[in-house]
């Protein structure tokens, strides 16, 4: 198997057949906190990036435009759950980035705590997105915004957290129309939140996860303003 | 770098004061309801393990059947078994016995629980109904928080969805339908509206009436 780069920063590429596998450098080497795969080459650890369980890698294997994560970036993760994702935005920014991750519910913050603590670019951080004001002293302005929370508000949560954004900073966006409206035709409701999110961004681009995750849309914007 | 050791030391500290003690309540209601489940199988094992042998004893009702089983009396219709055969038997019969011994224990533990958190939730729901509305909710705080005709709902999402998508009839209940009260009742959906009234009430009681 043969370990090649991709034009996606910090991202590589296994391809087995028409199968593609993705891949990050582990950070952490001989660790890894999901049982994910890992594989050696060149004394350098690289962990497997599944995209049925991100939607990140969803976004990458649904051919992306661009990936803006890069190294040393400081990131604010909105609704980081256990940390996979950031785990591997963690590995991708390297031990001079930064990554601030916010989860709201106790549960699953217990284990980001366990996997920040071996990870020394993730910073915990146990409060509600809807509530920025009671966090802003916490975190740092960031190069670019990462959010999946599935609410139903869950454009305004964005809107409301585009102050931590730098000017030309990029916003990744998952989006789960069935939290806003389980009725409703999955595409009405990218069409919505395209419109809503002009008025504060540039759109990039925009890719349906489908069939990785079932009636989930990933918007990449940038902050022009 | 300060800003990370920071925040790591005030996560840790958020997430301790985060778990309250209906955590416990919806922890122990899992073991409860999952122990239920085992007792429930292993007698079905031991009915058609012991019905080779007495097929009339193991068509009993469930208590009958747990009193008669340990005669170990060869019936018409049984094969016979060997010595070795029927102590393997006995193993499940003890075992469903020490299960559901230990399941009466937690019962018991989990309704002394409620009576110190949330005693009128218990009143007005019995203790495994309310367990369980708080473990569906999330917390007791966030089933304070709901309305009743939520409440009345609560472990019907599916029949719930499939009403708001196509045309299907609005679910009458959800867990609450084991209550004593409905499963008597003659209009059962008039009665599940009722106690959820009064259980949206009592709990909000619970909740509130600390201050919080």
């Amino acid at each position: 198997m043969e370990i090649k780069g991709t034009n996606y920063t910090g991202v590589f590429l296994i391809e087995k057949g028409r199968k593609k596998y993705f891949l990050t450098k582990n950070l952490t080497p001989g660790t890894t906190f999901f049982n994910e795969r890992t594989i050696i080459e060149n004394n350098e650890e690289y962990r497997f990036f599944d995209p049925r369980r991100s939607k990140l890698c969803a976004s990458l294997a649904k051919n992306i435009r661009t990936l803006p994560i890069k190294k040393n970036d400081r990131i604010l993760y909105l609704g980081a759950a256990h940390g996979y994702t950031p785990s591997f935005i963690s590995d991708i920014i390297g031990r001079n980035g930064l990554i601030f991750c916010i989860e709201f519910a106790p549960r699953v913050a217990k284990d980001l705590v366990f996997v920040c603590k071996r990870r020394v670019n993730m910073v915990p951080i146990l409060a509600d997105a809807n509530q920025p004001e009671l966090y802003e002293k916490r975190i740092l302005e960031s190069d670019i915004i990462f959010q999946d929370i599935a609410q139903k508000n869950q454009v305004q949560i964005l809107l409301k957290n585009l102050r931590f954004l730098k000017k030309g900073g990029f916003v990744l966006l998952a989006v789960k129309s069935k939290s806003i409206d389980v009725t409703a035709d999955p595409r009405r409701i990218y069409k919505e939140i395209e419109l809503q999110l002009q008025k504060e961004l540039k759109i990039v681009d925009f890719k349906e996860l489908d069939p990785l995750e079932r009636d989930h849309g990933f918007f990449l914007c940038q902050k022009v303003k | 770098m300060g800003i990370r050791e920071n925040n790591l030391a005030q996560t840790i500290k958020d997430i301790e004061s985060a778990i309250t003690r209906d955590n416990i309540i919806i922890q122990t209601v899992h073991t409860v309801d999952e122990t239920s489940k085992c007792i429930n199988r292993l007698t079905v094992c031991l009915r058609e393990r012991y019905g080779l042998y007495a097929p009339l004893t193991a068509k009993l009702r469930e208590e009958d059947f747990l009193k008669r089983v340990e005669e170990m009396r060869k019936e018409e219709m049984g094969i016979s078994l060997t010595k070795e055969d029927l102590d393997s038997v006995k193993q499940i019969i003890t075992e469903v016995k020490n299960l559901q011994k230990f399941n009466d224990n937690q019962t018991n533990y989990l309704e002394k629980l409620m009576k110190e958190i949330c005693p009128n939730l218990l009143a007005a729901a019995t203790e495994l109904i309310g367990a369980r509305l708080i473990d569906f909710a999330g917390s007791l705080k966030r089933l304070a928080e709901l309305p009743s005709s939520t409440i009345q709902v609560l472990g019907a999402e599916k029949a719930l969805f499939r009403h708001l998508k196509s045309k299907a009839n609005a679910p009458k209940f959800g867990i609450i339908f084991a209550h004593p009260d409905i499963t008597s009742a003659e209009n059962k959906g008039k009665a599940a509206r009722h106690l959820s009234a009064k259980i949206s009430l009592a709990v909000k009681m619970d909740y509130f009436k600390h201050g919080n």
